[in-house]
């Protein structure tokens, strides 16, 4: 249900890795680069937001640390670990080539 | 390493659970609030921002669960509640259950005791400084050798000690004897261990006209001094000789020999040429030097050889010295019992394996069993690899449980080993269960489930007949039956060659009780007689002494002959000379003939029953100053005068001129061991005491005594305390007793491997039981129809256990087969008996196969009796 139909499996990791890249962000400001990147075209359920976060920190590819926001609030900022980065150098590659596949495909039928 | 950082989080997850829970809570409110906040800041009403900003989440308990699941715990749950039900189900299956943790804890509890003493003895660190830099100068054996090389060695610090001697001391009553060591002076320092009270030795102690100190043993200074400090400056008497106490070591420190009481400095008198020179026994150690390699630590001790050889007072043979070496301490320490030590691994190790079939058996048959359970549970979705990890986890709960019982049960076993082991195994006293032990326990447990629980779990996995086809009904089929062969035969094979290992050592035990020794052991007691000073260094106040001490004995009631020797029979020290013997010249440069010595006094062959072949035995007129005699035994008297007469043959020691008579021929005595002289000697000669080429430091009394001779050996140090105040007296034992303890270390070898065997060939039959009555079971309809159709009873009892019998024959001889090639490894143990001895490989099939017979004969008897009408309706 919070599987966002969109989004091919194991993408969203993919642009989360490449979101963090850029800086530490909590979940909430993930979700929201996310929709602003895409043009609101990936509406990623921020329900499915946080088990892929979860995810990626059990595998070691991003970091989650609790800081203090700026109202004042305990919140949990995640990082990219350098184990991440190798992993979004591997999992960038790997789409550029399917979906240079894929749309090969495409246009030769 | 991405590995340990999931762990931590698992761990994290499971152990902090609430705290992971809260942050999680934590983390979905503020997501909320923040976008609720950026709606309101977008002009949405508060409530209606609230609702949609919830909206966007889904479902926040869903959501939970599956970051649970993303961090592992869910795995963890699963295993949790898999162990609750796991437990459950052993709980229930009591007969199952037991039996598994029996089978379990016999095996891990020997392979815990037999591998703490594994370690303790073989594996563990010397207890001394940097254990790791101190190596043994093998054939440094000389004192002047060792002196030259302790002064100009650069790459190695040289010490060494003379090896155990006993002195007497002032006892309560009368003197006593005490074991201590003569070392040099930088001893302790080599070793890199400090006194714990005191101080070691100064340097040069060990020179003449230097202070005569002694360090004691921590052990004798609590017995002797009651651990009190005042006992260092005191004086402690030695042979008449007082010795200041200067030092006392810590606890555990017992090099050279566990019985050490004491240390004192060797002599080193370059002057005293024979001494210095002559005389072998130094045992020479070495610590090489910060970033030395042993290589070049053995360069430069062998490049010392020939120089040394050089200032020598004589001229040294050319080959003197080509065995000096250097070896890794521990391995010179323990190499007298490494085969023994990995042996008795072994031997539990295929005790283990054993065990662990038996319960994989016991385990696929439980999975048969419960076949109903997991096929229902299958249908309820469950997918094969979630029942083989349930399988897989009851398995090692098992294990763990098995692992904690058999620890328990290690620590009666090690006691027992203590018991058992000869006393003379190196550091056996350090032997406990510690920490590494306890971690080995673990992993053996660990190890052991994974084993037999994967076996069960991987056919569970790939289990057609887990697909409910047949209302649950499948059994197991033709692959149940090739697991239970397979597992037959494994038993078999390593229970044959326990067996095999078992009968040769005892076959070998058996034929040393059964050498006969050559004099009569009953009714003899003997004791160590060690006169002092005064008297040892004369042969005629030692002569005399004995006639006094015999004139003593020999009036206690029921005492019939009294006799001395230099060494008792049996006893493993080297007593022996160099001669030449007339008729059979040596070239000059030849190494002589070296021939075993006993001195004894007149009475010696009556009092221990030896038999005389030819000639006479020696008399009182055989004394100094009249013409030397000896004895020679029959074996001798075969070698150098097959087909003459030797009586009237000469010998003489190489470095006198004075011959020797033979004047009779006895019968062959095992004077050194069971199995006879070392293989180096030339023959075996006695001499008469008084006419002794060496001189004895300590006689042993022999005394033939009528009726129980337990009052006299009461009364023996009082009867010489009597005539001879300074003598310490100690060693007293019956005769018998000496030889039983020159045969203790194989028995107690032979009897430990028996015992694991008998305990391997118990838990075989325990699984070839299993798995013929698991196959009743899965015949039942089978054999039913067969009875029905007019089978006879002994062709079902053969449709039964026969095909046991042939995996069974089969295992068997492919452990025959290993055996054959293993026991090269135990050559070495083996005493009259080829080590491919036809008894020790014929036996175990047999005698497995009647095992395998009785245990079947219950399954067989279950299966003729099956009712064919209510097996087929059942059925």
């Amino acid at each position: 249900m919070s599987k966002p139909t969109s989004l091919v499996q194991g993408t969203l990791y993919l642009l989360i890795l490449k979101i963090l890249d850029l800086e530490p962000r909590t979940g909430w400001a993930i979700s929201q680069r996310l929709r602003q990147m895409s043009n609101e075209t990936l509406q990623a359920s921020h329900g499915s937001l946080y088990p892929a976060l979860h995810k990626l920190e059990h595998e070691g590819w991003v970091s989650g640390e609790w800081r203090e926001s700026a109202g004042g609030r305990p919140t949990k900022v995640y990082s990219l670990t350098r184990a991440g980065r190798r992993q979004l150098l591997l999992e960038a590659a790997n789409w550029t080539k399917l979906s240079s596949a894929i749309n090969g495909i495409l246009e030769s039928v | 390493m991405r590995w340990i950082h999931k762990l931590h989080l698992m761990l994290r997850a499971a152990w902090r659970r609430p705290q992971v829970e809260r942050e999680m809570e934590a983390e979905l409110a503020a997501h909320l609030e923040s976008e609720t906040r950026d709606l309101i800041d977008r002009g949405v009403p508060a409530g209606e921002a609230r609702h949609r900003a919830a909206a966007t989440m889904g479902r926040l308990d869903l959501i939970k669960e599956e970051c649970r699941d993303a961090r592992g715990l869910a795995a963890w749950e699963n295993l949790k509640r898999d162990a609750a039900f796991g437990l459950r189900v052993l709980l229930k299956n009591r007969g199952f259950s037991s039996m598994a943790l029996l089978t379990m804890a016999l095996g891990i509890g020997s392979t815990t005791a037999v591998f703490s003493v594994v370690d303790g003895v073989l594996i563990r660190p010397l207890p001394f400084a940097d254990p790791g830099r101190l190596f043994y100068a093998n054939d440094v054996a000389v004192r002047g050798h060792f002196d030259v090389l302790r002064a100009n060695g650069r790459l190695a610090d040289y010490a060494a000690h003379l090896g155990m001697g006993a002195f007497n001391t002032r006892g309560r009553d009368w003197p006593e004897r005490v074991e201590g060591s003569r070392v040099s002076a930088n001893f302790f320092r080599v070793l890199g261990v400090a006194p714990l009270i005191g101080r070691d030795f100064a340097d040069g102690a060990e020179r003449p006209g230097a202070a005569r100190t002694v360090v004691l043993s921590h052990a004798f200074w609590l017995q002797r001094y009651g651990g009190r400090r005042e006992a260092l400056g005191q004086q402690l008497v030695l042979d008449e000789v007082p010795f200041e106490i200067a030092g006392v070591m810590p606890a555990g420190f017992q090099y050279p020999a566990p019985e050490v009481k004491f240390w004192i400095p060797m002599r080193l008198d370059p002057r005293a040429i024979g001494d210095y020179w002559g005389i072998n026994g130094v045992s020479t150690f070495a610590r090489l030097r910060a970033g030395v390699a042993p290589q070049a630590a053995r360069a430069e001790l062998r490049s010392w050889t020939p120089r040394v050889r050089a200032m020598f007072p004589w001229r040294m043979p050319d080959a003197w010295g080509t065995d000096v070496n250097l070896t890794e301490m521990r391995e010179q320490m323990v190499a007298g019992v490494k085969v023994r030590s990995l042996l008795l691994l072994g031997v539990v190790a295929l005790v283990l394996l054993i065990a662990i079939v038996n319960v994989a058996n016991l385990t696929i048959g439980q999975a048969a069993a419960r076949q109903a359970e997991l096929t229902l549970r299958v249908s309820l979705g469950a997918t094969p690899g979630r029942i083989a990890r349930q399988l897989l986890t009851e398995s090692v709960l098992l294990a763990a449980a098995g692992g904690i019982l058999g620890t328990l049960l290690a620590f009666g076993q090690l006691a027992l080993l203590k018991h058992w082991l000869p006393a003379g195994t190196p550091r056996l006293s350090e032997v406990s269960i510690d920490g590494r032990v306890l971690f080995f326990a673990a992993a053996v447990s660990l190890g052991s489930g994974l084993l037999f629980g994967l076996l069960p779990a991987w056919r569970a996995r790939s289990q057609r007949s887990l697909v409910p086809t047949d209302g649950g009904r499948s059994g197991m089929g033709r692959s149940g039956a090739r697991t239970g062969a397979a597992l037959v035969m494994s038993e078999a094979a390593f229970a044959t060659i326990l067996l095999v290992g078992a009968g040769l050592l005892l076959h070998s035990l058996w034929s040393m009780l059964h050498v006969d020794p050559g004099f009569r052991a009953e009714s003899v007691v003997t004791a160590e007689l060690s006169p002092g000073r005064a008297v040892s260094a004369s042969l005629d106040k030692t002569v005399a002494l004995f006639q006094q001490v015999r004139g003593r004995l020999a009036a206690y009631p029921g005492v019939q002959n009294v006799a001395a020797m230099n060494l008792l029979p049996l006893t493993p020290e080297i007593s022996a000379i160099t001669v030449a013997i007339e008729d059979h010249p040596r070239p000059p440069q030849a190494p002589q003939y070296t021939v075993w010595t006993t001195a004894v006094t007149p009475e010696h062959l009556d009092t221990l029953g030896i038999r005389l072949l030819q000639g006479r035995g020696f008399t009182e007129g055989d004394r100094e100053g009249a013409p030397p005699v000896v004895l020679i035994s029959k074996s001798t008297a075969r070698r150098y005068w097959p087909d003459g007469n030797p009586l009237g043959k000469r010998i003489r020691p190489v470095w006198k001129g004075e011959w020797q008579t033979i004047v009779g021929v006895v019968n062959d005595v095992r004077n050194y061991s069971i199995s006879g002289l070392p293989d180096w000697m030339d023959g075996e000669i006695y001499v008469p005491l008084s006419q002794a080429v060496l001189m004895p430091r300590t006689i042993s009394l022999i005394a033939r005594v009528d009726g129980a001779p337990a009052a006299f050996e009461k009364a023996l140090p009082r009867l010489i305390q009597e005539v001879c105040a300074t003598c310490a007296v100690d060693k007293i034992a019956r005769m018998e007793t000496v030889v039983s303890g020159a045969v203790a270390a194989p028995r107690s070898l032979a009897w430990l491997v028996g015992g694991f065997a008998l305990l391997a060939l118990g838990l075989a039959a325990a699984g070839v039981y299993g798995v013929v009555s698991h196959g009743v079971l899965r015949r039942t309809r089978e054999i039913g129809v067969r009875l029905a159709l007019g089978a006879s009873l002994r062709s079902v009892a053969w449709l039964v256990a026969g095909s046991s019998l042939r995996s069974l024959l089969a295992g068997s001889l492919a452990g025959l087969g290993v055996a054959w090639v293993l026991v090269r490894g135990i050559r070495t143990l083996l005493f009259g008996v080829d080590s491919h001895d036809l008894v020790s490989f014929a036996l175990p099939p047999i005698v497995l196969t009647c095992i395998a017979l009785l245990a079947s004969l219950l399954p067989m008897f279950r299966a003729a009796r099956i009712d064919p009408a209510r097996s087929l309706r059942e059925g």
